[in-house]
């Protein structure tokens, strides 16, 4: 019943590519029609973004070959591994041209990049082609990532994949300070269970310090991103009200997450010029030379990075590297982890949309985002991968897909990226010292009204 | 001055001998001097260079300095693109040499006939041009950029090797257009006027009369504007967004990026790939832009 139900969906899948661009070239030779797509890793080990797409082409034109029909796909794949500043602006000064020959036909970017390009007319609404293949493949993406990719009440793109974001330690800094196995396993459950606070990560740091075990207790992003938004939540903030639609800014819980960073600054556990740091130190210092004992700010597709970029073997990292949900700050905070999903979009400029989109259901099929998510240490974005044999094999994923229950997002707001920028400058601020976190508070507050407006709730 | 006509050798007479070795020993200490300075300041670049040479042929390097065993592993980049994402090295550097040649080519065109004008015409509003050209010549490039940006958009310039010539001369024309007049202003009137008095006319006078003598002065700006245009940067990741045409610029800042674990030794043969044309270039005709000055040529030229 399943094989012939198996069939009747590729039979469908195929006389919907045929009617899609076949009847339109009715007579003609075989019609290649060039598709092009940007995505971005940054990091490289997520380079089935674009090879995806290469695939589902492939499997397009088999397709095609199959129903007799006269036309082929081609795509012409981009990854982009430099920044996501430059991929940004690559992206609306491509926009901006509005000439068809320069902008690409899917563009896979956050989806936080979403709200402002949706706005601007540079992407399309997918509603219409996620309800044409629902029962094909999106009828279980996960629920939430839907969310994700919405704005003003319509889909802009489809989940790629979904990550999560948390704290790495160094475990034989733990047992090298008396932390039995069972204790260092024990971790996650005390940081979700509110045992273990952001109080006693601060005092771990000092404890690993003051044994001259690390030259730096505590390390973090050197680049904005969304990741302090993590402790916010851990101090009982908000950043965003769902029923307004409006972003906040909660004085209390910025307050004290300024202070926590400079408190580790101010005390020598993290560096002052933390800011100004190359990515590759960070990682560096945290997994080869051990000289860093706490990562506040890793993600799970780092655990690919080591492995790939690094050479470090994925049995020493699980020998050396735990990794657990940000910790609560206070009685009233919640121990969290950020996820930031990827999502492919068709751009306004295609010629060639319909296409576009069926490639892009295409490229989600099970099998290829699990190549994804295996190469790239990234979570599923369909139920039914977590029952994918790879998928489910795979340890990694299993232990950090734990977290998931406890994961937050960035809002679907097009002053989110703003925010996350100013954040971080708040905390580079006072980390260096160049102010005391009152007046970075205040300067944030200024920063934040001067672009929102009444758009801005302070609290 | 009977005491200094007594200290001097008079003239025909053979210089004491010991004054002569003290005056050597004094211009030895002194030229040591000038080179010890001259080495200390410029080892820094020296070290730079060294340390791209070592590291794009080491398989390692000792504490970042000291080379171990022989590679051309970083070089491979000649033969296969670092990753499927890059594109083809040889169409990067064609691209690079067309984006310097046409901004060469556009100065020179451009700049060697406005600066005669400039130098020898009497018109309406010349000062006033002069003048424009030096405010537009103060005005940073990148300040220019958004509006550069919209006016090849226009002109369906943009994603091509042309735009990016064409916006990066036209900012570069006020210091070619100045550097020329000078070397019009050094001319003597009478050559020129010979000519006129002889029946050439004013195209006639300066292609055949005056040009073969600010040759210099052409070869300068040449020179200049191939080397700017084969390191141009900003308006390259501007206004090219399609890989095929992206610059060497381009391609060594993609290897770099800033989330990369960076390959040092790759970075290196590919900066040595790209500077080393323009070492060649500046070996071989840095004797014109030594003659160089703003107010015309230097020297015997």
């Amino acid at each position: 019943m399943e094989a012939t139900k198996c069939r009747f969906r590729w039979l469908a899948l195929a006389l919907g590519a045929f009617l899609l661009v076949g009847l339109g070239t009715a007579a003609a030779a075989q019609e290649i029609v060039t598709l092009r797509a940007w995505t971005i890793g940054p990091d490289t080990p997520a380079f089935y973004r674009a090879e995806n797409l290469k695939l589902a082409a492939e499997r397009l034109n088999q397709i095609l070959e199959a129903a007799g029909a006269d036309v082929r796909v081609q795509i012409e794949a981009d990854f982009w591994t430099e920044s996501w500043d430059s991929f940004r602006r690559r992206a609306i000064l491509a926009f901006e041209s509005g000439d068809p020959e320069t902008i690409p036909d899917i563009i896979n970017s956050s989806h936080l990049d979403i709200p402002a390009w949706a706005g601007a007319g540079w992407i399309v609404p997918m509603d219409e082609y996620i309800d044409r293949y629902w029962t094909w493949t999106y009828q279980d993406v996960f629920p939430h990532l839907w969310e994700s990719v919405s704005f003003d009440g319509k889909r802009w793109g489809v989940p790629q994949d979904i990550e999560v974001r948390m704290v790495f330690y160094r475990k034989d800094h733990l047992r090298a300070l008396g932390w039995s196995e069972a204790d260092i396993e024990d971790l996650p459950r005390r940081v979700k269970d509110k045992e273990f606070t952001l109080d006693d990560l601060m005092d771990l740091g000092r404890e690993m310090r003051d044994a001259g075990l690390v030259e730096w207790a505590f390390l973090h992003r050197p680049t904005a991103g969304p990741d302090f938004f993590q402790y916010i939540v851990a101090f009982g903030g908000q950043y965003f009200d769902a029923g307004t639609g409006k972003l906040v800014l909660d004085r209390d819980a910025v307050l004290k997450t300024l202070n926590f960073f400079s408190t580790m600054s101010q005390e020598g556990l993290l560096p002052k010029g933390m800011t100004s740091w190359p990515w590759p130190t960070v990682h560096r210092s945290l997994v080869q030379d051990e000289t860093a004992g706490i990562q506040l700010t890793g993600g799970m597709w780092n655990w690919a990075e080591w492995q790939r970029d690094l050479g470090v073997s994925e049995d020493e990292l699980w020998e050396n590297i735990g990794f657990t949900l940000i910790p609560a700050g206070d009685p009233e905070g919640t121990p969290n982890q950020l996820g930031q999903p990827q999502a492919y979009m068709v751009t306004q400029a295609s010629q060639h949309k319909d296409l576009a989109a069926l490639l892009i259901t295409l490229a989600s099929a099970v099998d290829l985002n699990t190549n994804h998510a295996l190469e790239g240490a990234k979570l599923a974005i369909r139920q039914s991968q977590t029952a994918f044999p790879t998928f489910a094999a795979d340890e990694y994923l299993a232990a950090t897909a734990t977290l998931v229950p406890d994961q937050i997002f960035l809002p679907s707001h097009p002053a989110s990226g703003f925010y996350n920028t100013v954040l971080y400058d708040a905390i580079g601020a006072v980390e260096t010292g160049a102010l005391r976190p009152e007046q970075a508070l205040q300067q944030l507050e200024r920063r934040l009204r001067a672009e929102l407006g009444d758009d801005l709730i302070v609290r | 001055m009977p005491e200094l006509a007594q200290n001097r050798p008079a003239a025909g007479l053979r210089a004491d001998p010991r004054v002569l070795a003290r005056e050597r020993r004094r211009e030895r200490a002194l030229a040591f001097g000038v080179y010890a300075f001259l080495i200390i300041v410029s080892l820094p670049l020296v070290a730079g260079y060294g340390w791209l040479v070592l590291n794009s042929f080491s398989t390692e390097l000792v504490h970042g300095v000291w080379p171990e065993g022989f590679t051309l592993r970083h070089w491979r980049f000649l033969w296969e693109p670092p990753s499927d994402y890059y594109p083809d090295l040889w169409r990067t550097t064609w691209n690079t040499l067309w984006l310097a040649i046409g901004m060469t080519v556009t100065m020179v065109a451009v700049a060697t006939p406005t600066a005669y004008a400039l130098s020898r015409m009497k018109f309406r509003g010349r000062s006033l041009f002069l003048a424009l050209t030096l405010i537009l010549h103060a005005f940073p490039g990148i300040t220019l950029l958004i509006a550069t940006y919209y006016v090849l958009r226009t002109l369906g310039l943009l994603n091509s090797i042309p735009g990016v010539f064409l916006v990066k001369a036209a900012l570069m024309l006020p210091l070619g257009v100045w550097v020329m007049k000078g070397f019009y202003d050094a001319i003597s009137w009478d050559v020129e006027m010979s000519a006129l008095v002889d029946g050439a006319s004013r195209i006639q006078t300066w292609y055949k009369v005056m040009l073969p003598q600010v040759m210099p002065g052409v070869a300068s700006i040449s020179i200049f504007s191939f080397i700017y245009g084969w390191s141009e940067y900003i308006y390259v990741i501007t206004f090219i967004q399609d890989k095929n045409a992206w610059t060497l610029s381009s391609y060594i800042n993609s290897i770099v990026g800033d989330y990369r674990f960076l390959d040092y030794g790759l970075l290196s043969a590919t900066a040595l790939f790209y500077i080393a044309p323009v070492l060649l270039f500046f070996f071989f005709t840095q004797k014109y832009l030594m003659r160089v000055t703003i107010g015309g040529t230097k020297g015997g030229s």
